[in-house]
């Protein structure tokens, strides 16, 4: 399945059958069509303009001592009072001893999120559109989707209201068992585990529905021929649910990918409720920067924690393309 | 044709003065930018009162923003426009923003402009507080000047307890009545949020974040005048042993650390920095009698001058300049005006009651619920009137700092600009460990290996050479 694209060719070349030259060499005309389309586009086209490429000059605050003239503008201030200084911004990541720690925690809980990420909700599509009833697959679905609504500070407090070691609701069942207090946010042994349960359960509902998105649009006639030909409901799944799926799981774990420097500051900071003792094992590269820069409150640090970020990201986005398309040439993102 | 033009842009000029000066007559709006995560709900109300008053009185009005420390962060980091702000030592940093010339500098306007207000605050606040290096950058707001840190206790509890609740405490001598409060209250004596007790820390003048400090009990001992880090304080470090071990007997709640803070119902010891008299009589907080107990004490330095103060942007014009200077005198020197700052609207947000010859605030509901704010917040605590649950004598309070112990370190602040990416370094790693330290959850003397490792790492040694040096060069002047 290819991205559909947004200017058509000429329908007599489209149509001319491949490997024979068209019939009349003809010059591309700018058509009605195209012109509708590109109206259509032109929303996107803005958006991405206005919010992803302009501000893109931004990375100029990580090689720069960014201070402000009162009354002179932003330009003013960043392009002529404030003095360049090489790498320098880059220098605060590396000086704090947990920054491979820091990495560490980052991929590997990026790691694990993928995995979960790819397989778990590509396995819950399957069974609930084999489920006969319709309202009860809509229930499930409904269900599972619940959480991507809920901020991360609301499932804070609920996490919370879980662990709390003095009033919290496992302590209190623990206890009544006759078992000691666990003080949750002080075991660093726990806490891998409740972030990825945690982050599985608030996401997985949403890229759920994707897959469910995708199956129900795959040929009917295919599973009907399946039937006759006497597949069973995994025979099915293996040989037409899954080879279907293929494309967009694979541009899903491309997009994935190219995000495995970032990791979402809400589940990491909030969720542990910034509890110093467990840090080693849920501080990632965002918490860092945003602690580092808490105090300093210097735009170039943040900058250039961001610049590095995005940096590797896009080569492990792009490597990642590389691979896939080596496995499946059709799957490839770009 | 030439006659006709001089003619019409003469007549142009003419009109435009005229025009001009009939604005002069219209009030000058001035931007504030005061301290607050958010307006209180009768801002408008309020603010048009004030601007009503101060419009007759000096032709000055203004406009009201409320903004919390990062607001200030982004505020003052996007050249947003505004003619006066809160500045202080702990939020919209002063030091940091005089020296990346933020301010105007107001060292004659203020001497000519307003010789009122110049008078109405004490010399060694302009030369401490308001200033650097010499130049004043800000209008210091007189209120508590220095930091004396109190325990707010439960009167009827502790005095059942058989305890008498004395003016002064050593910090260490709260353990028996911890003790006495557990095991007949069974309840935490000193339940507490992530951030501890309020001011806990304020024994040391703090040079860089929570890592660097020269405690003020130094003074006039042989280490005077030297930057240290926090493990080298033995005050603050024996609060931290002891913190702990309250905590391991089941003092402080075990979850202090990770709960944001304790609700208004809950019954238990809180800590700030006041003044004698500040605790007082009945609170809301926690229902209770309460006696502030005093623990540490008044000390005196740049950090605690510069608690509240106001400071005009560097790129205002000078009119707007002297418009807030104007606005701050009336602040400074008209209580009725004050009065309506800090408690809002008479018959509406507050009455004036006679207590024991004194005319004091009581507030409504409307008042408590509508326009409350910390008093600094608005301009001098001290031209305000005082409320009728706490009296207390202003005078008598600034004659109390004449025993305060003076920090040795003068005006001196730290520029951190050259070590800025190792501050930004040890930062985070004392946000790793502040919230456990001030709770008592962390071991102090197991962990302080491990934290002073990772400070090392972070280049705590470099900031401390680099403060000392800047410190050395300015007491050598």
């Amino acid at each position: 399945m290819a991205l559909v694209p947004i200017f058509r060719k000429n329908p007599e070349e489209a149509l001319s059958i491949k490997g024979e030259a068209p019939i009349k060499k003809k010059r591309r005309r700018f058509t009605w069509d195209d012109f509708e389309l590109t109206l259509l586009s032109l929303p996107t086209v803005v958006w991405f303009i206005a919010f992803c490429y302009i501000p893109l000059f931004g990375i100029v605050f990580a090689f720069k001592n960014y201070k402000v003239k009162r009354g002179k503008g932003f330009l003013y201030s960043l392009f002529v009072n404030s003095k360049w200084v090489g790498l320098k911004n880059f220098r605060f990541l590396f000086l704090s001893s947990d920054i491979w720690n820091i990495f560490r925690n980052t991929l590997c809980y990026n790691f694990v999120f993928i995995l979960i990420g790819v397989t778990l909700p590509v396995a819950l599509a399957i069974m609930i559109t084999q489920l006969r009833s319709r309202r009860l697959a809509k229930v499930c679905q409904t269900a599972v989707f619940m959480p991507h609504f809920l901020s991360w500070v609301v499932i804070s407090y609920f996490v919370f209201a879980f662990l709390s070691t003095d009033m919290g609701l496992l302590n209190t069942i623990i206890t009544s068992l006759g078992g000691e207090r666990i003080r949750w946010y002080q075991e660093k042994a726990y806490w891998p585990y409740i972030l990825v349960f945690i982050n599985t359960w608030k996401t997985f509902g949403y890229s759920m529905v994707v897959y469910m998105a995708t199956i129900t649009g795959i040929d009917q006639s295919l599973y009907e021929s399946a039937v006759i030909d006497g597949a069973t409901k995994w025979q099915q799944c293996k040989g037409i649910t899954i080879p279907m799926l293929r494309p967009v799981i694979s541009i899903m774990f491309i997009l994935n990918v190219g995000n495995i420097f970032s990791t979402d500051f809400g589940l990491f900071y909030q969720v542990t409720r910034d509890s110093g003792s467990i840090i080693d094992v849920t501080q990632t590269l965002d918490v860092y920067v945003y602690k580092a820069t808490m105090e300093s409150n210097n735009y170039g640090f943040s900058a250039a924690a961001s610049l590095l970020q995005n940096t590797l990201g896009c080569i492990m986005l792009i490597t990642a393309n590389l691979v896939v398309k080596k496995i499946d040439p059709d799957s490839g993102l770009f | 044709m030439k006659k006709l033009v001089s003619l019409i842009l003469a007549l142009a000029l003419v009109l435009s003065m005229g025009l001009c000066t009939a604005q002069a007559d219209e009030p000058i709006k001035i931007v504030w930018w005061v301290y607050g995560s958010e307006a209180p709900i009768d801002t408008q109300l309020v603010v048009d009162a004030a601007n009503a008053y101060s419009a007759e009185k000096i032709g000055v009005t203004v406009e009201l923003l409320f903004l919390d420390e990062e607001g200030f962060n982004r505020e003052m980091n996007s050249d947003t426009y505004f003619d006066m702000t809160f500045t202080c030592d702990w939020a919209n940093d002063f030091a940091s923003n005089a020296y990346n010339e933020n301010f105007y500098d107001i060292t004659e306007l203020v001497k000519t402009e307003t010789p009122a207000l110049y008078a109405a605050i004490d010399q060694k606040y302009w030369d401490v507080a308001g200033s650097l290096n010499g130049v004043i950058y800000a209008v210091p707001t007189l209120k508590d000047m220095a930091s004396q840190q109190f325990f707010r206790m439960d009167k009827e509890r502790y005095e059942a307890l058989g305890f008498t609740l004395p003016e002064y405490i050593e910090f260490r001598d709260l353990e028996p009545m911890l003790k006495a409060y557990k095991e007949t209250y069974n309840e935490y004596p000193m339940a507490m949020g992530k951030g501890g007790l309020t001011g806990m820390t304020n024994s040391a003048q703090w040079i860089a974040g929570s890592y660097l400090c020269s405690p003020y009990h130094l003074a006039g001992t042989e280490r005077e005048n030297q930057i240290i880090p926090f493990w080298e304080d033995e005050v603050l470090m024996e609060r931290y042993q002891l913190l702990h071990k309250w905590y391991e007997l089941g003092y402080i709640n075990p979850d202090a650390a990770t709960v944001e803070s304790q609700g208004k119902e809950v019954r238990t010891i809180r800590s700030g920095s006041a003044w004698p008299g500040y605790y007082a009589g009945h609170t809301s907080w926690g229902d209770m009698e309460v006696q502030g107990v005093c623990y540490a004490g008044p000390f005196m330095s740049t950090a605690t001058m510069r608690g509240a103060m106001n400071a005009i942007n560097v790129a205002a014009p000078e009119k707007n300049a002297i418009a807030c200077l104007k606005y701050l005198e009336l602040l400074n020197t008209d209580r009725t005006f004050r009065d309506i700052l800090r408690f809002g609207i008479e018959g509406t947000h507050f009455n004036y009651v006679d207590v024991d010859g004194v005319k004091a605030v009581k507030r409504t509901e409307q008042g408590t619920n509508n326009w409350s704010m910390d008093g600094f917040v608005t301009g001098s605590v001290v031209n305000a009137s005082v409320t009728s649950d706490a009296i207390y004598h202003w005078d008598e309070i600034f004659k109390g700092y004449e025993n305060a112990l003076v920090s040795t370190l003068g005006t001196f602040s730290f520029n951190k600009e050259d070590v800025e990416a190792e501050c930004a370094a040890c930062s985070a790693v004392m946000a790793k460990y502040n919230s456990e330290l001030y709770t008592g959850t962390l071991d102090i003397d197991e962990m302080l290996p491990q934290i002073k490792a990772e400070l090392e790492q972070a280049g705590i040694y470099e900031i401390q050479k680099e403060a000392q040096r800047q410190l050395d060069e300015y007491l050598g002047k």
